[in-house]
């Protein structure tokens, strides 16, 4: 995003984002994106939460039944502490956490989520309408104000990647604009790191071929020393980094 | 690889400004391939042995 350009052209948009401590993320946003290495990611990335931490267990005990009731630990394995992307790159393990994109982005992972929020029951509905819209119902894409639209598509294109139906912002989204439009902080890094593993739920459950967060991930890549590694031991040269 | 920019431009595709009042400026933003500085204390992104480590075995093997 152009901020000065924006600004230049009458929507001054800096102020919203600057409350939200994204002014790094947004200059970290124009670098290099290396698409291989991204797609070798995203294609062998998988979930681990609670859940697949569960099945892990239940796998170690139908191998070993006398294992039953034992603990992780005994299980052989290690704690579960929090929800992960794992994959792997060149063969290199990868996982990325909430943490990771909240120094990758370079801010606290503070302030306001939601989610889990029922579409028409949910109280959030007559908030966000009031923000966007100022009215308690429901409004249309062609009602926001200019500037508003502008959020949106930034939120779309930047924050929280669709790959389309930007004009239709689940109640989610809704929200999550209304935090930057009423300039309360958003747990930013958390809406991220969500909508990563949303997008690849959708990935693998719907055979989409989109991948966000190219740019994102190219500088975990980076910061996480993967890039060098794979340089230094000639795994890849700078023409298939490039690519 | 670098991607789209935000800016007048897209201003003017959503019909948001007047053809005539779109302006490129000097100090419009240019796609750039610089990579950044590298975070002292970022933390490990690899979950077995350090990335230098597996990306030398990957290269032996």
């Amino acid at each position: 995003m152009d901020s000065k350009s924006l600004a230049h052209h009458g929507y001054e948009l800096r102020h919203f984002y600057h409350t939200q401590d994204l002014d790094d993320y947004f200059f970290m946003l124009n670098g290099p994106s290396y698409e291989n290495l991204v797609r070798h990611f995203w294609v062998r990335a998988e979930i681990y939460d609670r859940h697949a931490a569960k099945m892990e267990e239940h796998e170690k005990v139908l191998i070993d039944p006398t294992l039953e009731g034992k603990t992780r630990e005994e299980l052989g394995l290690k704690p579960f502490t929090c929800t992960e992307i794992r994959s792997s790159i060149m063969g290199i393990p990868v996982s990325i956490i909430e943490e990771i994109i909240a120094r990758t982005i370079r801010r606290s992972a503070e302030g306001s989520f939601k989610e889990d929020l029922d579409n028409k029951t949910s109280p959030w509905n007559e908030v966000v309408n009031m923000t966007m819209f100022n009215n308690k119902k429901k409004g249309k894409y062609c009602d926001l104000k200019m500037q508003y639209k502008m959020l949106l598509k930034i939120m779309n294109e930047n924050l929280l990647p669709k790959g389309g139906g930007g004009d239709q912002p689940s109640l989610e989204h809704k929200v999550f604009l209304h935090f930057f439009i009423t300039q309360k902080k958003a747990n930013v890094p958390k809406y991220i790191f969500n909508h990563m593993m949303w997008a690849l739920k959708e990935s693998q459950d719907n055979n989409r071929s989109w991948i966000p967060y190219g740019r994102l991930l190219s500088e975990i890549f980076h910061q996480g020393g993967i890039l060098k590694a794979l340089k230094q031991s000639q795994v890849v040269n700078d023409h298939q980094l490039a690519q | 690889m670098t991607g789209k920019v935000i800016n007048g431009h897209t201003l003017r595709k959503m019909l948001l400004i007047k053809k005539e009042d779109l302006t490129e400026l000097i100090i419009d933003l240019k796609e750039s391939s610089v990579v950044s500085n590298l975070m002292d204390d970022f933390p490990p992104i690899c979950r077995q042995d350090p990335p230098e480590v597996r990306a030398a075995y990957v290269y032996e093997h």
